[in-house]
């Protein structure tokens, strides 16, 4: 992966501002340093950052990525974040600006903040745009995939996620009702 | 990526952007003062968000202080509100140089009602190496994923 420090926001005509990256409010599952037994493996693993939808927040997040920092055959540190106007962002850090080129400069500076060179992306709906716009731009190792079904109900999915780099990892869990 | 494309999407022809376009349009018109979270859940009821899940999934957005039992909003509802047209939109340019090059498996649900022609297309435009599946069944045994998966 190539890191880059341009300002992605630049690039796009939908920023309205130039404005600074928000730092996001985040969890890590597993409790620090990864759910693994051994944890310099996951600490030095590549981390993998899950990014909610329209309206939702990381604890949307909480079953799959409590599974996933356990079940993960190459173990590493798991994240979830809290885009910028959600979850539990302060106030003092609301924008008027919400393009994706402005979530994938939040989340460089995530990775910046916490010492990462890369990650791997997991994100859903909104936060899925943001990441395609970073991945094109800036991201080469990840390779996983989702699976949506309506088996539950309209608003469920089934997430299933798979790792070149680590192997099989199977069903990890559902979520409900994220836009 | 789940659930949604690097396309722009359009209320109009879109059924499913709609139906988020009105939830937000139901939420900013809610009246938080005076009211307890049992009102609001009413509310939008009354506007047209029938799904009880759906309604308990936004109004976690809204908090309510302890000591004065007020109701307020833990999001910037006003400001996602404003930006529905770019949340809506995807500016990034076609520029080969922004494909993603790294391999990608693309599963097409079965039964899915978000995969058309109008958005598959641009998306996987923007892939570089991309292994394509679309998939009869709505659900896969684990078996069928992990075989699936062999292909990359």
């Amino acid at each position: 992966m190539k890191r880059r420090s341009l300002s992605l926001s630049s690039m796009y005509s939908t920023s309205v501002d130039s404005t600074v990256a928000v730092p996001l409010k985040y969890i890590e599952f597993g409790g620090a340093g990864g759910g693994g037994d051994d944890d310099d493996d996951s600490v030095q693993n590549t981390p993998v950052i899950l990014m909610h939808g329209l309206l939702g927040s990381k604890r949307n997040f909480s079953s799959i990525g409590t599974a996933l920092s356990r079940q993960l055959k190459k173990k590493r540190r798991v994240f979830a974040v809290d885009l910028r106007n959600h979850g539990d962002n302060d106030a003092s850090n609301w924008k008027s600006s919400m393009s994706y080129g402005d979530m994938a400069d939040d989340l460089l500076h995530f990775l910046d903040l916490n010492g990462m060179e890369k990650a791997v992306l997991v994100a859903h709906s909104m936060g899925g745009k943001g990441e395609v716009i970073f991945n094109c731009n800036i991201v080469r190792l990840f390779v996983c995939a989702l699976l949506q079904s309506y088996v539950f109900s309209s608003c469920t999915s089934l997430f299933f996620v798979i790792s070149r780099e680590g192997g099989w990892v199977g069903c990890v869990g559902y979520c409900t009702c994220s836009i | 990526v789940l659930d949604i494309a690097p396309v722009r999407y359009d209320r109009e022809k879109d059924g499913s952007w709609k139906a988020v376009s009105s939830i937000i349009d139901a939420l900013t018109t809610l009246q938080l003062e005076n009211s307890s979270k049992r009102d609001l859940d009413v509310a939008l009821k009354e506007k047209g968000i029938e799904d009880p899940a759906l309604r308990a999934f936004v109004l976690t957005n809204i908090e309510e202080d302890r000591s004065t039992h007020t109701l307020h909003w833990k999001i910037d509802i006003s400001s996602i509100a404003s930006q529905m047209h770019v949340l809506a939109g995807f500016d990034l340019n076609s520029d080969e140089s922004l494909q993603y090059k790294g391999d990608t498996f693309f599963i097409n649900g079965g039964t899915s009602r978000e995969c058309f022609d109008h958005i598959v297309v641009p998306l996987l435009s923007f892939l570089m190496f991309v292994t394509y599946q679309k998939d009869l069944s709505a659900v896969l045994t684990c078996q069928q994923l992990r075989r699936s998966f062999q292909i990359i």
